[in-house]
């Protein structure tokens, strides 16, 4: 299997890019941030105040706030409960993600 | 900004459209919140717009059933407002707040339909990415139709392992292994011959798929360890006792890249609790849930819960519920009598008392036992917000806290943006064994608004708005 986005069964929407940390991520209409990151492959959404530890998507569905990221100059914003659009600006979160907001 | 309800029902999944739909047959017109984006909830949850999946995913069922039900609702004229966090409730009044807009809904009666989330069992690496829960891994396969993982190992107990091991397979994940904690007795199942055939068939069913794809369900197996640096890369399962106690010596190491963990649900009580209705300790989900009548009304008279959010009871049952709770509030408001309020639950009332009996038997078979507490290791982070490991935690116990509030006032645990939600069964089973205390005696936390963050700007509107 090479791809996570799945493409047998499903038609999906329009297409547009976001920019995570800098670079542009293909994401379909619909998608949440957390999804059009994790179907790129990568898993790392933030790093943790004390110990700098990776931190990704556990729930999924809102309740342990582990996916925040900076979106839209917004710190601490559940990643897995946000729809992806285009252009959206989505950075890497570390610790409180205070130092992250330009 | 005030509004006001006869009926207010917070979520719209199976329990909260149920009961909205109901009560609008009556003729009381429900205001329904939902925290989602789209109405459904978890089970039903939809694709967004842009999306059409194929009916022969294999995924269609639940999402054919939460159409239906959304059609119904549509039908019979329910709205529902998504995308509304309510971040407080009183006897009488929620807070609400959707980006920067809040404001107050008073209502009449109220009917709670929060549903549940997986139980957070620690162990050493469960904060690793690439650890996901499996009802985490089904909604993106489900609603967004991406596969977590490719080399997946599922550990935990109950049937949602076995649906997302299948859907997941379906998808072309390799699935290493179901790793099951129970091993129930023929004599166990055959109570859910009373009521459920449909569920005991489906059962069979999704063993049988799993059988025929040779992934192994290892029964009395668990995940004790997962490893990796960036993210994880390997799992160490064990064998445990009838008590969930890994076995030494039984380890054996899976190299994988997503695991899975269904350990069971627990309600989400927060509003409940904070509205002040009565609770009571339920040693079969190891958490807390809400007193209720037959009728879903808690202590509070005119404040219902409906759903897995009054005990972890699955979908049936939450539409069943819904629909009491829903004709029941429509009786308070005076809109039936309660003549009329018999005549139009006895059938869902009914299918209740049947569906109870296979409940009780998958809460035996599927009660925490504590042996998996015995994973945790001085390292293991109990508070993901906080980042507060186990140590820490038993040396605060050491110290003399014998309570939540004690633990939160030292090490912040349960303050984070969570509010508790993921540290606090593990913080109570904690306090327990260090304390001697049974867990229904430990002090839990006292729920505060807002049990969501919301922007300060929502607060500042909200005050403003009270001074106009």
């Amino acid at each position: 299997m090479a791809e996570l986005r799945l493409v047998n069964g499903v038609r999906r929407g329009k297409t547009f890019d976001i920019i995570l940390d800098g670079q542009a991520l293909l994401a379909y209409e619909g998608e949440t941030v957390a999804a059009v990151i994790l179907a790129s492959g990568r898993r790392l959404l933030r790093l943790t105040r004390k110990r700098g530890e990776p931190r990704s998507v556990f729930c999924n569905i809102g309740v342990c706030y582990e996916c925040r990221m900076v979106i839209d100059g917004s710190p601490n914003v559940r990643a897995c409960q946000t729809r992806a659009s285009p252009g959206m600006v989505v950075n890497t979160q570390h610790g409180l993600g205070e130092d992250d907001i330009a | 900004m005030i509004a006001r309800a006869d009926l207010a029902i917070v979520g719209a999944g199976p329990a909260g459209l149920a009961a909205a739909i109901a009560a609008r047959q009556v003729g009381v017109a429900a205001v329904v919140l939902d925290d989602n984006e789209q109405p459904g909830g978890q089970i039903y949850r939809q694709p967004p717009r842009g999306f059409s999946i194929d009916p022969a995913t294999g995924i269609r069922d639940d999402q054919a059933r939460g159409r239906r039900l959304l059609d119904d609702a549509a039908r019979a004229g329910v709205s529902v407002r998504n995308g509304v966090a309510v971040w407080n409730a009183k006897p009488g009044a929620l807070y609400c707040c959707q980006g920067d807009e809040a404001w107050t809904l008073q209502y009449e009666t109220l009917i709670l339909a929060t549903g549940a989330y997986e139980r957070p069992l620690p162990f050493p690496g469960w904060t690793l990415p690439g650890v996901f829960t499996s009802g985490g891994v089904q909604s993106l396969l489900k609603a967004q139709r991406i596969v977590a993982g490719k080399r997946v190992l599922l550990a935990g107990t109950g049937p949602l392992n076995l649906v997302v091991a299948n859907q997941l397979a379906d998808a072309g994940a390799q699935v290493l292994a179901v790793l099951e904690l129970a091993r129930p007795s023929v004599f166990d199942l055959l109570p859910m011959l009373a009521g459920r055939w449909e569920l005991l068939a489906q059962g069979i069913g999704y063993v049988g798929r799993l059988a025929g794809r040779r992934i192994p369900i290892m029964r009395g197996w668990t995940i004790i360890e997962a490893r990796g640096k960036e993210e994880v890369q390997s799992a160490v399962i064990a064998q445990v006792d009838d008590e969930w106690r890994p076995i030494p010596g039984s380890e054996r190491v899976l190299e994988v890249d997503t695991v899975c963990l269904g350990f069971g649900l627990l309600p989400s009580t927060e509003l409940s609790q904070l509205i002040g209705s009565e609770h009571r300790y339920a040693p079969e989900l190891g958490g807390w849930i809400p007193v209720c009548d037959e009728y879903c009304e808690t202590s509070m008279p005119g404040v219902f819960v409906a759903g897995d959010g009054a005990g972890i009871a699955g979908s049936l049952v939450a539409l069943e519920e819904g629909r009491v709770a829903g004709l029941r509030a429509a009786m308070r408001l005076g809109r039936i009598d309660p003549k009329e309020f018999s005549a139009q639950a006895a059938r869902s009332l009914a299918r209740l008392r049947r569906l109870g009996r296979s409940r009780a038997v998958l809460d035996r078979i599927s009660r925490p036992r504590p042996g998996l507490f015995e994973r945790i290791t001085p390292e293991t982070v109990i508070c993901r917000c906080e980042e507060v490991t186990a140590s820490e935690v038993r040396k605060e116990i050491e110290d003399g806290a014998t309570s939540l509030v004690e633990l939160k006032a030292r090490l912040r645990v349960g303050m984070g943006l969570c509010q508790g939600r993921i540290c606090s069964s593990t913080l109570i089973e904690l306090l327990a064994q260090g304390t001697g205390q049974r867990p229904e005696d430990v002090r839990p936390f006292s729920q505060r608004p807002p049990v969501k963050p919301i922007p300060v700007s929502a607060l500042l509107a909200l005050e403003e708005a009270c001074h106009d």
